[in-house]
């Protein structure tokens, strides 16, 4: 895992590409790239979205859960930290769930952006209101209904 | 105090692209452009007759701006005022023609920090019907063709305190709630009216000034499905659907705009009336309560969790 900063388009690496970046703007690698994340080897393809690619190939297999977010860079559920590579996102999403110092620090939205070199990243986990209120109660039942114990604590939502 | 709020008026989002925004808008939805200024765009359904329902703005951000409901008189409004200043809001009146086509009224936020308008007049420009001998809907409507918005869904970090404050201040009725258990008359999510709906406002738990969804309403199950093939032929970004709700009985898509504001579309339901018995839901049964036919349970932590 480099320790760089995220790169800035105003920022360009002199000499050859920057380990660790996220541009901003239309850009995409020209062939297929390698995408690990979470312990998993993807590969991206010409033409998607990053959400695309882990929609087809991650979420709804192995005993995940389908994704859910808008995939129009509004709700921030696909949000990951990249570790390694460089990724071009695109500049029409909400800075309500990605601000940019926390841009720059290294997150980006996946619905958003594609990659430029193999990248390694991971899932950044979020806060649930809802399910901070509701969730043991849900849980309690689920686990009733299977006879296992219950009074587990609400924990973060996270896609890992 | 004579009737109060009539319904909700209009609901003002933002965009973080404004052009795409008006495509699903105008070509998806079928809303009729009525003006477009600067960086805001006007629509209004087929079926409604004030000048706009939905103001969709150019932002850095999604989300919403404000939501207006239209009341009755200016006796109500002024009455209005009085109460959201005795339950601690903080209202400043604005002038006709400061929201473009919208007479004068009063903005306040509410508890949940949403900011709320109320006012009396917006210019009536008619519906795409006439009024005499009219046929029951008109040609050349495009995409899904909704006629009329119906609700919004708001997350507030106090829920049951946002709730209160709406009936008590602005006289919303409850139609359904939210509670812990059985004995608990505390509710942690409200569905709220004014018409004849049962909900003109809901709150469910979440951060506070965001939006979960806007609804359009649909005449029947079967516009749902078509509603389906619209969003299909044309990539918009389905969230959950079709489904029914256990709670208002409604049936239902959910889905997104371009900034990823959450959309709904939505059919059934009941008549409210002020002097109905409140309908309890308690946590344990929720997922039957938001989604009725989610037997495998897989939807509702995200369907909750996301909101701009």
């Amino acid at each position: 895992m480099s320790a760089e900063p995220a790169r800035r388009e105003d920022a360009p690496e002199s000499g050859g590409e920057p380990r660790r970046g996220i541009l901003i703007g239309e850009a995409e690698a020209e062939r297929p790239v390698r995408v690990s994340v979470e312990g998993e080897e993807l590969v991206w393809h010409p033409g998607e979205s990053l959400v695309a690619t882990l929609m087809a190939q991650y979420f709804g297999r192995r005993g995940r859960g389908a994704f859910m977010g808008c995939r129009e860079g509004g709700c921030g559920a696909c949000k990951l930290e990249l570790l390694e590579g460089v990724v071009a996102m695109r500049p029409n999403y909400s800075k309500d769930v990605l601000e940019d110092e926390e841009r720059e620090s290294g997150r980006f939205l996946a619905c958003r952006a594609r990659p430029i070199t193999d990248i390694s990243v991971r899932f950044v986990p979020r806060r649930n209101v809802f399910f901070e209120l509701y969730g043991r109660r849900l849980r309690e039942k689920e686990r009733a209904a299977v006879g296992e114990g219950s009074g587990t604590q609400p924990e973060e939502v996270s896609h890992g | 105090m004579g009737e109060g709020i009539m319904r909700l008026g209009y609901v003002h989002i933002r965009t973080t692209d404004l052009e795409a925004s008006r495509r699903h808008y105008r070509d998806v939805m079928g809303m009729q452009e009525m003006a477009c200024h600067n960086d805001r765009v006007y629509f209004k359904c087929w079926d409604e007759y004030d000048h706009h329902s939905v103001v969709v703005q150019q932002s850095d951000r999604a989300g919403l701006e404000k939501m207006g409901f239209k009341v009755h008189t200016y006796d109500d409004l002024d009455a209005l005022e009085k109460q959201v200043m005795q339950h601690g809001g903080a209202v400043t009146r604005f002038s006709e023609g400061e929201n473009y086509k919208v007479g004068q009224g009063i903005r306040f936020e509410i508890p949940s920090g949403h900011v709320m308008e109320l006012y009396v007049e917006m210019e009536q420009v008619g519906k795409a019907l006439p009024s005499l001998n009219p046929p029951p809907y008109p040609e050349g409507l495009k995409g899904v063709g909704a006629p009329r918005i119906d609700h919004l869904l708001i997350t507030s970090e106090k829920p049951t305190e946002t709730i209160e404050w709406l009936m008590k201040a602005l006289n919303f009725y409850m139609a359904e709630r939210v509670v812990e258990n059985e004995h608990s008359d505390k509710p942690i999510a409200a569905w709220l009216f004014r018409s004849n709906t049962p909900h003109d406002i809901a709150i469910i738990p979440g951060p506070d000034k965001k939006i979960h969804h806007f609804a359009f309403w649909l005449d029947d199950w079967f516009e749902i499905r078509k509603a389906g093939d619209v969003f299909s032929k044309n990539d918009v970004s389905i969230d959950v659907g079709p489904e029914r709700h256990g709670i208002t009985r409604g049936q239902t898509i959910y889905y997104f705009d371009p900034a990823g504001n959450r959309n709904e579309v939505f059919t059934g339901g009941y008549i409210a009336y002020p002097d109905m018995p409140v309908v309890t839901w308690t946590v344990d049964q929720l997922d039957r309560g938001i989604f009725y036919f989610n037997h495998r349970k897989e939807w509702i932590e995200g369907f909750t969790s996301n909101v701009t």
